[in-house]
Order: C-alpha cells, then sequence, then structure tokens
C-alpha cells in the first residue's frame, strides 16, 4: 500500500525543500521483507517510510515491501506498532533487497515510544471504512466467560453490530450475515462461530492481523456485499520452539511453534477444546455441549524468492441430548499457498484451497440420520505490481467450485421407517478477474481505484423443476396468500451444462484528499455482485441454514455503497477522529413467504421472493492512542431496512409491499472501550455498549382454535425489544517474576455484564400451561458472569 | 413444552434450539421471566373452528358443531361471536343445512347432518356475521389407523417426561399428509415423503410427568396440504418463543375469506379478514392408561 507523507520525524515543510524531478533521474528498487526478529514471522502493515521524500510504502499480507525512487542517498524509518524503530540510511544506486528484522518492543525495559500504530488511521491512504486490529487489542478487550474472541471484539467498533447474545454472526452496515466475506489464511470460512455464537471458530493465539472493510472494498475482494473480515494466523517461528496457552472457565487452549530447519521453516499447531460438559454428569444431566479446533501450519523458505504455506484448518461442535440426539457441524479447511517474486518489483501469491462445512444430526428415537453441507475449491492467483511509490497495480483471478448438498436423510437403524432421500445436490462455478491500482495523483490526492469482473455459472443437477410460467411461486387471490405451485416437469440436466450464468463488471473508486497533514476527506464507490446466500427464516443463522446458489430463480444480490468521510489526527496522533456517511442499495435481496419451512426443502424457489434492500448511516470513532489511558468510543446511527413488494398489481407483496425493518436494524449504537495500563502488574480493561433494541413482532391479538391458543400478528418487525446495554471488566495481573524468565504467566480475571441487567433476547407469547393465563416471557442469556483465566507462553 | 421429532415430522428444529438455550442456562446466570409488556391492538375479528373429525364410519350420521369466537388483545379473555346465519352446502348434490346455537351464547353452531354429505364431493360454509358474508370450501380427507399406542420408559431432557410410542402404516397409494393431537393442546402435523407406504413409529415426550391413572386420548387426522401447512404454523406461532431461533412471527390467514360484495374497492375485504379453518378430517383415536 502507498501511503504519503506522515511521519514524526521530518516537521512538514521540510519536505517542501526537496522537489522531485521525475523525467531524468534513474530509479531503483528497494525491496525485501520484514520479520520479527525472535521468530522470523512476517510483519504486516509495517511502514517503510522515506521521510525526505515525503513517501513510503507499507509491507502487504506476507510482509514484502517495494518502493522505487530515484537515485540517491535516502534515511529510511521502519516503524509499526509495537516494535521497535529502525533508522537506516542507504545509498540507493542499484536495485537492493534488504529485508529488515524489528524487535518486539514488550521484550524491552525502557518506555514504549509509538511512532506508527496501525489502530491510528492513516489520514492519507484512500482506503476509508477500514478497521484494523492487532492480536493484543483483541487479548485485552473482555468478553464473556474470558475468552478472547476477534468477532466479539469487532463489534465494539461502529458499523459493526449482532443480532443479540447468542445470535452466531455480525451485521455490518446494517447488512445481513451472510453478506460478509471472512477470509482465514485467503480461505473463506462459511460458519464463524461454535456453540451457537457464543465463540468464535478463530483461535486468538494463532492470530496474526484482522482488517474488517466495511466500504470502499478494493477491487480483489468480491463474492459478499457487505464487509469483508480478512485474518491472517501466524506462520510458526523458524527461529526457536515457543508454546503458549491459556486455562479458562469453559475452554482452553494450547499453541506449540518452531523451527523445521532453522531460518527456513517452521510448523505451528495450536488447539482449543471446551470442557464444561464434563462437569455436568454432576448435576445429573445427560447432555453434552463441547466445541474444538484445531489449527496446523508448515511453511518453507525456499529462497528469497519463493515461500510456500501449508494450512489446516478444523473444527467441530458436538451437541447431544442423551444419546439420542447428536448434532455435529464445523469448518474444514486445506490450503497451499506459494508466493513467488517475479521481480522485485512483482510479488505474487497463489492459493489452492479445499474448503468444507459440515453440518449433521443423528435422531436415534425417530430413526434418522441427517447431513448437509457446503464444499468447495479455490484458486486464485494475485500479483502487487510496485511500479512506482506513486502507483501501484494489483491484479489476479479467483474461480471457486462449489457443491452444495442441501441435506441428506438416512435411517440410523434397520429398525427405521425412514426411507433414504437425498436432496438435490447444487453445484457452481464462481470466477473473477480484477484490476486494483492505488495512485498517488498529486501530493494532497491519493486514489484507489478498479474493476472486477466476476462471473457465476449454475451449473446442472440431477433434478430440476420446471414450472408454468417460470413461477414457483403463486399467489392465490382468494385466500390472499403466497403458495408453492407444483412443477409441471422435472428435467435432468448433465452436469456440464448451464443453467444460469451471471456476469458482472464491478467498479471500485476510493479517493482521499488531504486538506493537511492532519485532515482528511475520503470518499468513495463500490459495486458488489454476491451469488451465494444464506436462507434462514429464523432471526439469526442457525448451523441448520442453508447455502444456496444463485440460479433461474434466484438472482444474485447487486449492492451499490456510497461512503463518505472525514478524518482528524488530534495533537499529532495521540488522538483521532473518524466519521462516515454510508448509503448502501442492495438489488434481489430475498425474503420469505409467510409461514415458509426452509428445514429439508428441496425446491427453495417456491417459498421465497425477490425484493430489494437498504442502509444507510453515520459512523463516528474517536480514539485515545497514546499514554497509560486508551481506548475508543463508537457511535452508529443507522437505518437498515427491505421492502419485497408483490410481483404486480394483484398481489400483496410481503408485509404488504411496504418497506419494514431487518431484524438486525439498531438505530443507535454506541461502544465504548477503555484500556487502563496500571503499571507493569496490572493493567485494566472495560467495555461500555448500549444498543436501541431490535426489531420484533409483538402480537396484536389472539385466537383460539381447537385447543391451540395463537398469537397473531399486525406489520412486520414494527415493534422493538427494549434497549440493551451493558459493563464488562476486566484486569490483567502479570507477575513480576516474569522479567527475565523464559516461562511467563498471567492471569485475566473478568466480569461480563457488571450490573447483571437482564437484556432481553427476545419476548416470546405463550400461554403458561399452568395457570392458563397469557404471558409475555423474556429470554435473556448473559447475566452476570465472572470468569478467570490463565495464561502461560514459554 | 413438549419435545416435537424433528425434520421429516415438521420443522420443529426450533425445539431443539429452545433445548441449547435452556440447556446453556444450567451454567450461566440469566434465563426466563414474566414480564410486563403494553401491546398494539386491533377491532375484533371473527374467529371459526370448523374442524370436523369424522370418527365413526358406520354411523350414518354426524353432529357437526362449528365454534365462532373473536380474537381479543393478548392478555384479555376471548369470547364467543354470535353469528347472523351460518350454512353448510354440499355442492355435488346441492343439499344445504343451516347450523343453530343449541345453547344461547356459546358461539357454538351445531346440527345433524348424513355422514354422505360430508364424505362425498365439496362441502361449502357460509356465514354472515356484522354485515360480511364469509365463505370456505374443502373437502373430505380420510386416514390411517393407529396400529398401536404404547407408554415408553426413556426420556429426552429430563426425569420429568412422559414418554408414549406410536405405531402406523401409511397408505403408499396416496400423498398423505396427518395432524396428531396429544391432547393438552399438544399437536404435531407430518406429511409421508420419508415413510410413504411403510409402518412408521415415533415418540412423542409430554414435557412433565403426567400422573398415574390418567387416559390420555390420542388421535391421527387426515388432512390435505393446505390445511397441513396452516395447522403447521399454527403450532410453531402458539409454541413457547426460542430465542433467536423463532420463527418470523406471522397472522396465519387460513381458508375463510370475506366475499362480501361491497361497491368500494377490495382493501375492506383484504383487510377485514376471518381466522380459523373449515375442514373435514377422518380421525381415528386411542386411549391409553398412563402408569407411573
Amino acid at each position: 500500500m502507498l501511503l504519503m507523507g506522515k511521519n514524526t520525524y521530518v516537521p512538514f515543510y521540510l519536505l517542501l525543500l526537496f522537489s522531485i524531478n521525475l523525467f531524468s533521474q534513474e530509479r531503483f528498487t528497494l525491496s525485501g521483507t520484514i520479520t520479527e526478529i525472535a521468530s522470523n514471522e512476517t510483519l504486516i502493515g509495517v511502514t517503510v517510510a522515506v521521510p525526505s521524500l515525503s513517501t513510503g510504502v507499507i509491507t502487504n499480507e506476507y510482509g514484502f515491501y517495494s518502493i522505487t525512487l530515484p537515485k540517491g542517498s535516502y534515511q529510511l524509518q521502519i516503524s509499526s506498532l509495537g516494535y521497535q524503530d529502525i533508522i537506516q540510511t542507504i545509498d540507493l544506486t542499484y536495485d537492493q533487497k534488504i529485508n529488515f528484522q524489528l524487535l518486539e518492543v514488550a521484550e524491552q525495559l525502557e518506555e514504549v515510544v509509538v511512532t506508527e500504530d496501525i489502530e491510528k488511521l492513516n489520514i492519507r491512504k484512500p482506503q476509508m471504512s477500514v478497521n484494523s486490529l492487532s492480536a493484543e487489542t483483541i487479548k485485552k478487550i473482555p468478553v464473556i466467560l474470558g475468552e478472547a474472541d476477534i468477532i466479539k471484539s469487532i463489534l465494539l467498533l461502529p458499523g459493526v453490530s449482532n443480532a443479540g447474545e447468542g445470535a452466531s454472526g455480525f451485521n455490518v452496515r446494517g447488512g445481513a450475515v451472510d453478506q460478509n466475506l471472512i477470509l482465514l489464511d485467503e480461505a473463506t470460512i462459511f460458519n464463524s462461530s461454535h456453540l451457537f455464537g457464543f465463540f468464535s471458530v478463530f483461535n486468538p493465539d494463532a492470530i496474526k492481523d484482522v482488517k474488517l472493510f466495511k466500504g470502499g472494498i478494493p477491487s480483489r475482494y468480491g463474492g459478499r456485499v457487505s464487509s469483508v473480515l480478512e485474518i491472517f494466523q501466524k506462520e510458526g517461528n523458524s527461529k526457536e520452539l515457543k508454546v503458549n496457552g491459556g486455562v479458562g472457565a469453559v475452554a482452553s487452549r494450547l499453541l506449540a511453534e518452531g523451527p523445521i530447519i532453522k531460518d527456513q521453516a517452521a510448523f505451528l499447531i495450536g488447539g482449543r477444546a471446551s470442557y464444561a460438559h464434563l462437569f455436568l454428569p454432576l448435576f445429573d444431566i445427560d447432555n453434552t455441549a463441547y466445541f474444538y479446533d484445531l489449527n496446523t501450519k508448515l511453511n518453507f523458505k525456499l529462497n528469497e524468492s519463493n515461500n510456500i504455506y501449508f494450512s489446516g484448518y478444523f473444527g467441530r461442535d458436538v451437541f447431544s441430548i442423551s444419546e439420542s440426539f447428536v448434532n455435529t457441524y464445523g469448518n474444514a479447511v486445506l490450503n497451499f499457498r506459494w508466493n513467488h517474486l517475479f521481480s522485485d518489483k512483482l510479488f505474487s501469491n497463489l492459493s489452492l484451497i479445499y474448503s468444507d462445512y459440515y453440518y449433521g444430526l443423528k435422531l436415534d428415537f425417530v430413526g434418522f440420520k441427517w447431513n448437509s453441507g457446503i464444499q468447495n475449491f479455490n484458486l486464485k492467483y494475485d500479483f502487487k505490481h510496485y511500479l512506482s511509490n506513486n502507483f501501484q497495480i494489483n491484479y489476479g483471478i479467483n474461480n471457486i467450485y462449489y457443491r452444495f448438498n442441501p441435506g441428506k436423510i438416512e435411517p440410523s437403524d434397520s429398525e427405521s421407517g425412514i426411507i433414504e432421500n437425498q436432496l438435490i445436490q447444487k453445484y457452481a462455478n464462481e470466477f473473477a478477474v480484477y484490476v486494483d491500482v492505488e495512485q498517488n495523483i498529486t501530493e494532497n490526492l491519493s486514489m484507489q481505484y478498479g474493476l472486477r469482473l466476476s462471473n457465476f455459472i449454475r451449473l446442472g443437477q440431477d433434478e430440476l423443476n420446471v414450472y408454468a410460467n417460470n413461477d414457483p411461486v403463486v399467489f392465490d387471490p382468494f385466500l390472499q396468500i403466497y403458495k408453492e405451485a407444483d412443477p409441471i416437469e422435472i428435467l435432468t440436466p448433465e452436469r456440464s451444462e448451464q443453467l444460469a450464468t451471471f456476469t458482472n463488471l464491478e467498479p471500485r473508486i476510493a479517493l482521499a484528499y488531504s486538506l493537511d497533514p492532519n485532515n482528511s476527506l475520503k470518499a468513495s464507490y463500490t459495486r458488489l455482485a454476491q451469488y451465494l446466500h444464506l436462507l434462514s427464516n429464523t432471526s439469526s443463522p442457525t448451523p441448520l441454514d442453508v447455502w444456496t446458489p444463485s440460479g433461474t430463480f434466484i438472482k444474485p444480490q447487486l449492492l451499490d455503497q456510497y461512503a463518505l468521510g472525514y478524518f482528524k489526527n488530534i495533537k499529532d496522533g495521540d488522538y483521532s477522529l473518524e466519521t462516515e456517511l454510508f448509503y448502501k442499495d442492495i438489488q434481489n435481496r430475498i425474503d420469505y413467504i409467510d409461514g415458509a419451512n426452509l428445514i429439508a426443502n428441496d425446491a427453495i424457489e417456491q417459498v421465497i421472493l425477490n425484493g430489494e434492500a437498504r442502509a444507510y448511516g453515520l459512523e463516528l470513532l474517536i480514539r485515545k492512542n497514546q499514554d497509560r489511558f486508551q481506548g475508543w468510543l463508537a457511535y452508529t446511527l443507522s437505518k437498515s431496512e427491505q421492502r419485497t413488494p408483490g410481483r404486480n398489481a394483484t398481489e400483496t407483496g410481503i408485509n404488504l409491499g411496504n418497506w419494514y425493518n431487518t431484524p438486525y436494524d439498531k438505530t443507535h449504537d454506541v461502544s465504548l472501550y477503555v484500556n487502563y495500563d496500571l503499571n507493569e502488574k496490572w493493567s485494566f480493561n472495560s467495555n461500555f455498549v448500549f444498543q436501541t433494541g431490535q426489531p420484533t413482532n409483538y402480537p396484536i391479538g389472539q385466537f383460539q382454535f381447537q385447543n391451540l391458543v395463537v398469537p397473531y400478528y399486525g406489520l412486520r418487525n414494527k415493534q422493538r425489544l427494549p434497549a440493551y446495554h451493558r459493563i464488562d471488566f476486566s484486569a490483567t495481573l502479570t507477575p513480576r517474576k516474569n522479567k527475565g524468565r523464559k516461562l511467563k504467566s498471567e492471569w485475566v480475571f473478568s466480569i461480563y455484564n457488571l450490573y447483571n441487567r437482564k437484556n432481553a433476547a427476545s419476548i416470546g407469547f405463550s400461554r403458561n400451561g399452568d395457570t392458563g393465563v397469557n404471558e409475555a416471557v423474556r429470554t435473556s442469556i448473559f447475566g452476570l458472569v465472572p470468569a478467570a483465566t490463565y495464561n502461560i507462553k514459554f | 413444552m413438549a419435545w416435537y421429532p424433528p425434520p421429516p415430522i415438521t420443522s420443529n428444529s426450533k425445539e431443539m434450539k429452545n433445548i441449547v438455550i435452556l440447556f446453556l442456562c444450567f451454567i450461566i446466570f440469566g434465563c426466563q421471566d414474566v414480564i410486563e409488556v403494553d401491546l398494539p391492538t386491533e377491532e375484533p375479528r371473527l374467529v371459526i373452528d370448523a374442524l370436523i373429525r369424522l370418527e365413526e364410519m358406520d354411523n350414518p350420521s354426524v353432529l357437526i358443531q362449528i365454534k365462532a369466537s373473536l380474537t381479543s388483545s393478548f392478555f384479555d379473555d376471548l369470547s364467543p361471536a354470535q353469528l347472523q346465519e351460518i350454512t353448510l352446502t354440499n355442492t355435488q348434490s346441492g343439499s344445504v343445512i343451516v347450523l343453530e346455537e343449541s345453547i344461547p351464547d356459546t358461539g357454538v353452531y351445531e346440527n345433524e347432518w348424513d355422514l354422505e354429505e360430508l364424505t362425498q364431493g365439496e362441502l361449502e360454509l357460509t356465514i354472515q356475521y356484522g354485515g360480511q358474508t364469509y365463505l370456505a370450501k374443502t373437502k373430505y380427507v380420510p386416514a390411517v389407523p393407529l396400529d398401536s399406542l404404547e407408554q415408553g420408559t426413556t426420556t429426552l431432557f429430563g426425569d420429568d417426561e412422559t414418554e408414549v410410542v406410536l405405531t402406523f402404516t401409511d397408505n403408499g397409494e396416496r400423498e398423505d399428509y396427518y395432524l396428531f393431537d396429544f391432547d393438552f393442546g399438544e399437536y404435531l402435523v407430518s406429511e409421508d415423503e420419508f415413510y410413504q407406504g411403510k409402518r412408521f413409529q415415533f415418540s412423542f415426550f409430554y414435557d412433565s410427568k403426567l400422573e398415574d391413572e390418567r387416559l390420555l386420548t390420542i388421535s391421527i387426522l387426515g388432512i390435505d396440504q393446505d390445511f397441513f401447512n396452516y395447522m403447521n404454523q399454527l403450532i410453531q406461532q402458539s409454541g413457547a418463543d426460542n430465542g433467536p431461533f423463532s420463527t418470523p412471527a406471522t397472522t396465519v390467514k387460513g381458508n375463510i375469506i370475506n366475499v362480501t360484495n361491497t361497491s368500494d374497492n377490495d382493501s375492506t375485504n383484504k383487510s377485514n379478514f376471518a381466522l380459523g379453518y373449515f375442514a373435514i378430517c377422518q380421525t381415528f383415536s386411542d386411549t391409553l392408561l398412563i402408569k407411573k
């Protein structure tokens, strides 16, 4: 990434003394890889600045940088948060390869001098709507049960919320949970949580870098319309063996990394498992709920220009009620990557990825087994061409082949009356090619613009329904309801046949104009296409939800997002202010007819209707980045709604064709996070969260049919649950004896929901079986939860 | 809450997740409690319970009972409705019968009719109420008898449950949908897609231990696909809420339509709909004496 001019060492006016004549001077390239000295771990986002030219570059996801400058002598400043700066003078008279190794500042005894901060914003980069979080911050934020969690941490950022406690997934700028592209080392992850949302699938010890793009998404990303959550994990320490782990109230984790060939090859293996279920027999409960996940990595540095990486992730959730109901689900990913330097200006990465999401259910007392899932094979080839320090061009291709298994049911034993049935498997191929330019137009204006061409082919499947008038849903004007249409014919197309093809051009543009080194304006426009849809008719996703590809009856979601922002560094970066306005428009947002049953539905097209969605809002983020007392205040004011009108004048549509709130619309969302380092031994962290209650439906009446007393409802999502708010607190104790010791330990004490507010996750209306009286029942999930975690590393 | 078997019977994954929520509540503080809520209201609406169960097929005459009531605000009491007129017509034979309220102010309208009128041809139910005319149409749907009904000994989620085991054999020659009435306002719907023509057995769990010597009456009813969808939604809407896994709230409209001819546009009719359902179902019942 290119950046302009922000530095703390050379006052801005001095830079004007140097003028750059581009036409007659020879230029040479300085490139290399930046790693951490104790582990050889590549460092992402390290700034390599040339203050005298007010220019610089930052290292990419694999620690590589390349900068082309006129022949001359320069002072280089290499800096990154949490590491000691390197100042080095070089004579650039030929193309040079210089690798740098940075020393982690936590290892030192002197006071920290922070010069560049990934969490502090960069005024001049055209990149807007991005938040980066370091692994350190993620580990400090107090979360439920003391387990550090990426997803729970990003919820504290503006524009990010979720559908409530116990809901998995997250919502970005009023977008749905299936609209987030979650990448773990370049591989797509379909379900980001364990145990119905209580933990995320990412092991915080293995994380190196986390970036969330909420808007202004560069053209190298595509396939999901609301956000990109990009997570890179550590590769493994190729200098010495390191172990770290932690024991917590509910789960424990252990990670080991070390060299295979010193300085050349390394491994990393980390696992987590929960064990709360082991205590249940003490309470005479014959049920279990647990999760485990395993991260394995191997990396080989073949030579200066080639690195290869193998990684694997495997995670499972198991939930069972006695032995007769067992539910298993999770992600598995296998990934091979090859970094190759074609020249000192052209960096490439080839990834070959296999990913599998599995969901299985076994019910003995009914006699069946159920499994469903999605598999994909992904090839990505990305190039980063560092043409000059004012012009970088990225290009590449991405191809994903999908196989969707909506479900297979089989008898669980010979006495079962169940007949084996395979719901029709679906196949598709998604291809994209992109070009993306990062350019500094003038000293104050920089732009990132690009184009992505995406193509989606829905391939043949075993059986395909054909409907009269191509309408799988019919409207019964007599009963005034939508009903499933019966197919008039069933075709059996070949796998290679193309049932539907979609091609979309996705232009992206972002620009940043710096009014002065501490103030800038940014604007962006993004168009994105999404070909996969997560069908769920519950208000938050469950593992039973089905991912469905676009096709004859389901069109791709198309988004246009406009964003405008103002960014300010106050007191030279001690404080920063970011504010953004956004507007999103999404075509082809699916909604379900009343009473739609999606579970085990072989013909989803019969219960869905096409609509549109929109979201708009204002985000505000104020950060304090210096001293013992740090933190941020995030505020989002937004609206997220959708509309599904009837297909013609005689139909009612859903909710009478009017706009209605999406289930995750939250008008106000306030998050305050503070961190206070009292001394070397103690540090304290606290969160305060306040959100408008989620939209819900309260009954407008009740009636009796047979012996059922049934509530009934008016327009969709018109009411709201009570406001959600809580305070969390945690204290980290680092014993003094850690200093100089190989084995380091720390205690983390945390309290979630300090004042034990019963935040309503939902309010249900039903008749009390014992008293026969109708009641409104509030379900709240977490009251006050204390926890203690013990972490070690050596 | 009762324990429903999952997918092949009906989509009660929400029940499974209710278990998850309740289960996880054991290890944390905070759960379910009753609260006060202000609810929106609307004018009372007509509700017609016209589910006619035909059980004794050897008896040529049937007592038909249809209940008319009004909706009320969720926390208020329900009350019966006084209809101006209610008639049943067999469009094939042309026979018509008028139902009368035998005990005043109960909202129960009844009369005796020939079994044959109810099982042959299409039936129409016409109601006059509040100056509006409502119409529903249906046909008789057959069922299959229960092969066996026994008490089981296993429990699912705790010691409080009582298990009953049902067996029946589906008719392989037609597409069947079934409604099970488990007494105490517990119902289940099922379609024969996964056990077409086969002998099928499943368990149902009452979530409280039933007393010794309690007599249960359990029935199987034959229903059509529209009524299957209706009861499926009704069961979900009337069940306890399941946190984030609830199905979206809807107003479950039945098959009773407002057909009043007015000179105004249709929107008055569209919004002035009646709730409830008209169906004629063959029913087989069995009783079971619960032993502790």
